[in-house]
């Protein structure tokens, strides 16, 4: 990879105040344009790696670069620049259910304070790009799971951010709308932007065949290019 | 910050209060009253303090001689009163007179003269000037030791008896008010942790897409302060008309010497509403610093 490492962890520890240890030294660098499955089992750290990205949890020890920023040093209004240039996506979508598809992605830029005339032009561009215009006056408990995962999809990347972090989107989806949803995140990655996903779907991360990281009690113990989900022995 | 973004906090402190209605009516009506009391205070100790300086710029003495006493005894007693140091004038008014004014004074028509008869009840009085305000004390004490003087007043001893009454008011007042204030802070504080879990969903998608902190609190802010500022302006309501009602009473009673004043009460007013929106920002404060982490 020549493009250089818009995410770099180096020895980057987590213990969290109970003692549970998230991350464990771990090193690592992603470039821009990648696409990096997270995998392993529950509490290995997955959850946590995304975590630090995007600065919900900061590192007990080591330093963390997004872009060319250490991120655990940032002042606030620096961290609202970090959170612009990273969108999430939740497996439990995280919506907001007295809005309508149409609103809740309106509502993420409402809250940014962009100008009227620019969310009525941008929100149904976002919900084409999910494939969600025809069901924009929907209630979330009106959609399926794989309807708002798309909506929240859409949610994320109202900036046209640098990274999109995806912490299981398929987990609570059919394997079929898990193959749809994954489509939406290879044409969001394929014009640049990086994506690191944790998830625990074996039959995506093998079909995709892209860079696969593996994580054990907190650290690496895997990092494969066009990897496939597990070599169970 | 601009006016735009002011706009949309109180678009959202108006949804936020329709929200939850009760407790944004309870909590105005709760500020509304702590700071009525402490309108009515100031009102009171502002009114107290001109009422007082207006009876300690008077020089007069009254000397009320003994009911019993004839017009020629009350002449010796005169004689005796006019060697005081510091008596500038004397002024004698008989017992006919004092009766004369007294009924003068209930309008004629009160039928008192009917039922006192032939009685009269009114001493013979002197009315004295002092050559300055600071002599009066010691005219005072030389008078009520004239065989024949049951009686001595004088404005500025009401108005120093007015005064520790005042301080005392002002004391406990204060303490009060800060009470109330405190009561006023907790409320509104607990109303903003109120809308802050109702709206803990909206707050996490604006940690999410990087709103700025002061996106985030805003509306929370503008919702403590439009609280306070309602509590106060219903206070400033019902004080004013209050005020209006009683200056009007006032104006009537002649030695009060008190009447309605736009200025006074535009002060306090202007006074009470910054009070009520520094309240609500505080109270909103506590609880944003509190519950909110960004």
């Amino acid at each position: 990879m020549n493009q250089p490492a818009i995410v770099r962890l180096e020895n980057v520890t987590k213990v969290y105040g109970n003692k549970t240890i998230g991350l464990d030294h771990v090193s690592t660098n992603i470039h821009k344009g990648e696409f990096v499955f997270l995998v392993g089992a529950s509490g290995a750290g997955k959850s946590t790696f995304l975590k630090l990205l995007f600065r919900e949890e900061k590192p007990t020890s080591g330093k963390l670069y997004v872009g060319n920023k250490n991120i655990s040093l940032l002042k606030t209004k620096e961290l609202n620049i970090l959170r612009k240039n990273i969108g999430v996506v939740f497996q439990d979508f995280r919506l907001l259910e007295d809005r309508t598809a149409y609103e809740n992605i309106a509502y993420a830029m409402e809250v940014l304070g962009y100008a009227k005339k620019d969310i009525m032009d941008r929100v149904p561009k976002i919900l084409k790009k999910v494939g969600m215009q025809h069901r924009q006056e929907h209630y979330p408990q009106q959609l399926s799971g794989g309807e708002q995962q798309r909506i929240a999809i859409g949610r994320a990347i109202i900036n046209s951010p640098k990274i999109l972090l995806a912490d299981e989107p398929s987990g609570n989806v059919d394997p079929s709308t898990a193959v749809e949803i994954m489509d939406i995140f290879k044409e969001i990655n394929s014009v640049g932007t990086t994506i690191i996903m944790a998830t625990h779907d074996r039959f995506i991360v093998d079909q995709l065949a892209k860079r696969v990281i593996e994580l054990k009690k907190g650290q690496i113990t895997r990092d494969q290019e066009g990897g496939r989900y597990t070599y169970e022995s | 910050m601009n006016l735009k973004q002011i706009g949309y906090f109180l678009k959202q402190a108006l949804k936020n209060m329709a929200r939850n209605k009760v407790m944004s009516f309870s909590t105005i009506l709760t500020v509304a009253i702590s700071l009525l009391i402490v309108g009515s205070f100031v009102v009171f100790i502002v009114n107290a303090g001109m009422f007082i300086e207006n009876q300690s710029d008077k020089t007069q003495l009254s000397v009320f001689v003994d009911t019993t006493y004839t017009q020629e005894q009350a002449k010796a007693v005169e004689t005796k009163l006019t060697e005081i140091d510091g008596v500038d004038t004397l002024l004698y008014k008989s017992k006919d007179e004092a009766l004369k004014e007294m009924i003068d004074k209930q309008g004629g028509e009160s039928g008192l003269q009917a039922i006192l008869g032939e009685e009269n009840p009114m001493p013979h009085t002197f009315i004295i000037t002092g050559t300055d305000n600071t002599k009066l004390e010691g005219i005072s004490t030389v008078a009520k030791t004239i065989e024949g003087v049951y009686k001595v007043d004088y404005a500025k001893d009401l108005a120093d008896r007015l005064t520790s009454i005042v301080n005392a008011v002002r004391v406990g007042g204060m303490v009060a008010v800060g009470i109330l204030f405190l009561i006023a802070v907790f409320l509104i504080s607990t109303t903003i942790k109120l809308a802050l879990y109702a709206k803990r969903k909206e707050i996490q998608v604006m940690k999410y897409v990087g709103s700025s902190n002061s996106f985030i609190r805003g509306p929370f802010l503008a919702s403590g302060m439009l609280l306070g500022f309602l509590g106060a302006f219903l206070s400033s309501v019902i004080l004013f008309v209050t005020y209006k009602f009683l200056m009007d009473w006032a104006k009537n009673v002649e030695f009060l010497n008190l009447s309605f004043q736009s200025s006074q009460i535009a002060m306090i007013i202007a006074g009470l509403l910054l009070s009520g929106i520094l309240v609500g920002a505080v109270g909103s404060f506590i609880s944003l610093r509190k519950y909110l982490e960004v």
